[in-house]
């Protein structure tokens, strides 16, 4: 509780919570919040935002905040799910390396350093063109690009920790090495793995976003806030409310992960995280 | 110094052959493969067996391996499926535009996170502080392509004073070049600027709190001599590092915007080679991206250890 109070007592922790929790909200209730089917073609091409559409139509027809509502839910489940499948990958990864240190520890950081080499986006760009378009397809392909920073992190905290005391009392007292890992070590290192975490939900989005961009997102029906912006993109330059809005939810959104990241950084009082 | 260059050198040739050969083999999991999708309409088993000749994918995978690592050594990518010309020519046809926007990128967003990040991390300036943060935060979570298009919209389509679309090559004049490289590189820039303000920022306020400098104060030097001979040397290591690490994402960054932008740079090249699944030309864009992400963090580890002799001698050791 009293690490609750002071999150939020940090202004930048409230606005975080705030907008996560607004987005949760729209993600779980958006079908109910949108006002028009979004893939109803009924209404007037490139409609400008008025109180019927308040953020105009696109040029197929189609209600741009119903859009924006609907693609909440996809684009915040890749955002989730890249965090969850990059950062269980890169924290087994890096408690694995750090524990047993030596050949296993060489084997992985070599082959985070090659992972690290492929620039992201590219890297990304290959792996939908190997697997396909699909939800799960580019979760695993945007995750692929932030392994390695959840790698180094916790490979640098079970460095510390496995020579912690408590640590090694569990080695005094004969607990398996698995045992030590998982109830000695990893609750020790979640703090800076949440808070990588958190930042690499917005890293995520913002991914789907570029892959959604240049053609290879989620589905081609399926709106994405990516998707929504690159269907606005031969239009925006007469219908600006097609690049704004869309636009506006990632930023948000985005920007509230950051917030939280931060706040949860400096509550928890891990510098570990480098960009906050 | 020299027994150091030589080691990083190595290290960075292994890490090149290991991207090289990953490419190599992943670029081959690409389903459906170039031959259909060259031949399209005009496929019959005959031409397939014919092109996949022509290709030379009818060969084992490893003699292709050992082919392909053969004319990388010779600086040879091989042929485009499409249109067969050769890689290298295609790439040295769209690289220069790439390049230009991410210089054009790496320049501003330099000269705007460096002056910014040591500001703020003066405690005399009230305004620095929070517009760098906010530059950090708000540069941090916006698409790059979406900053590009607000920039479109707001500097070509209602001010008119620069294209929103196209390329100028440097030998049309600097004029044309520029008025074209400008949009999408501020928008890279910005990009670019945002984890660097930051780190500038913290980097600067962590040394000035170090010992050595209230020494440095104490022996009543002025504070520009504090700050340029001992705050910034030590103060740019991370800032180096992260400089080093975003060109990466940089020349990413470069990929979206230029399709923004319309320029014909290696992210349309690789595009459009995705989608005719023309490995040699996949190969060759991705080949040469991470060379040179590789060949900028070499120099930026070389430039760690003029900065501070100490890494030099631990490495050397």
């Amino acid at each position: 509780m009293a690490f609750a109070s002071k999150l939020l007592r940090d202004k930048f922790g409230l606005a975080g919570v705030v907008i996560l929790l607004v987005l949760v909200f729209v993600a779980v209730f958006g079908p109910m919040l949108a006002p028009y089917n979004p893939e109803a073609q009924k209404f007037g091409l490139l409609l400008p935002p008025s109180s019927h559409h308040l953020m105009g139509t696109d040029s197929l027809g189609r209600d741009v905040l119903s859009r924006v509502i609907s693609g909440t839910r996809v684009s915040v489940s890749v955002g989730v799910g890249v965090a969850l499948l990059g950062g269980s990958l890169g924290v087994l990864l890096g408690l694995v390396a750090g524990f047993f240190r030596g050949w296993v520890d060489d084997l992985i950081s070599r082959a985070v350093e090659i992972q690290w080499a492929f620039p992201e986006l590219i890297a990304a760009l290959v792996i939908v063109t190997i697997l396909g378009n699909g939800l799960v397809n580019v979760i695993i392909a945007i995750s692929f690009a932030y392994v390695d920073d959840f790698a180094r992190l916790v490979r640098g905290e079970t460095l510390r920790l496995r020579e912690s005391d408590f640590a090694l009392a569990g080695r005094v007292l004969g607990m398996p090495r698995r045992t030590i890992l998982a109830q000695e070590i990893l609750p020790n290192a979640l703090g800076p793995i949440i808070v990588q975490g958190t930042v690499a939900v917005g890293f995520g989005i913002l991914g789907e976003a570029a892959l959604s961009f240049l053609g290879l997102g989620v589905a081609v029906n399926t709106p994405t806030w990516g998707l929504i912006l690159s269907d606005g993109r031969d239009f925006f330059q007469t219908a600006w409310w097609l690049a704004v809005f869309p636009g506006l939810a990632i930023m948000i959104t985005v920007l509230g992960t950051n917030f939280f990241g931060r706040a949860l950084q400096r509550t928890l009082g891990t510098q570990e995280v480098s960009v906050l | 110094m020299l027994l150091y260059t030589v080691k990083r050198v190595i290290h960075a040739a292994i890490v090149v052959w290991a991207v090289a050969t990953v490419v190599f083999f992943i670029v081959r999991l690409v389903p459906g493969g170039p031959v259909a999708a060259l031949l399209g309409p005009e496929y019959t088993a005959k031409a397939a067996v014919a092109m996949e000749h022509r290709l030379g994918l009818d060969q084992g995978l490893w003699i292709q391996y050992v082919k392909y690592l053969d004319h990388l050594v010779h600086l040879d990518f091989g042929n485009s499926a499409a249109g067969g010309a050769s890689v290298s020519t295609v790439l040295a046809e769209a690289f220069p535009r790439t390049a230009s926007l991410t210089v054009v990128g790496l320049v501003v967003g330099l000269l705007l996170a460096i002056p910014l990040g040591v500001r703020a991390a003066r405690q005399s300036s009230r305004f620095a502080g929070p517009v760098a943060g906010a530059v950090g935060l708000v540069g941090l979570s916006l698409p790059t392509f979406w900053l590009g298009m607000l920039l479109i919209l707001f500097v070509a389509v209602k001010l008119q004073v620069l294209p929103a679309y196209g390329y100028e090559p440097l030998s049309a004049g600097i004029g044309p070049w520029l008025s074209h490289v400008i949009l999408p590189g501020l928008c890279l820039g910005v990009w670019y600027a945002a984890p660097l303000v930051l780190i500038t920022r913290s980097s600067m306020i962590e040394t000035l709190r170090e010992p050595y400098i209230q020494t440095a104060r104490a022996k009543g030097l002025s504070d520009s001599v504090i700050v340029v001979k001992h705050v910034l040397p030590n103060a740019f290591i991370p800032v180096l590092t992260m400089a080093g690490i975003q060109t990466g994402a940089l020349l990413s960054g470069a990929v979206v915007t230029e399709i923004l932008f319309a320029v014909n740079g290696i992210g349309r090249v690789l595009v459009s080679a995705i989608h005719n699944r023309d490995y040699a030309v996949i190969q060759g864009v991705i080949l040469l991206i991470s060379v040179i992400f590789v060949a900028v963090n070499m120099v930026v580890d070389l430039l760690y250890a003029v900065l501070n002799p100490r890494i030099r001698l631990a490495q050397e050791a």
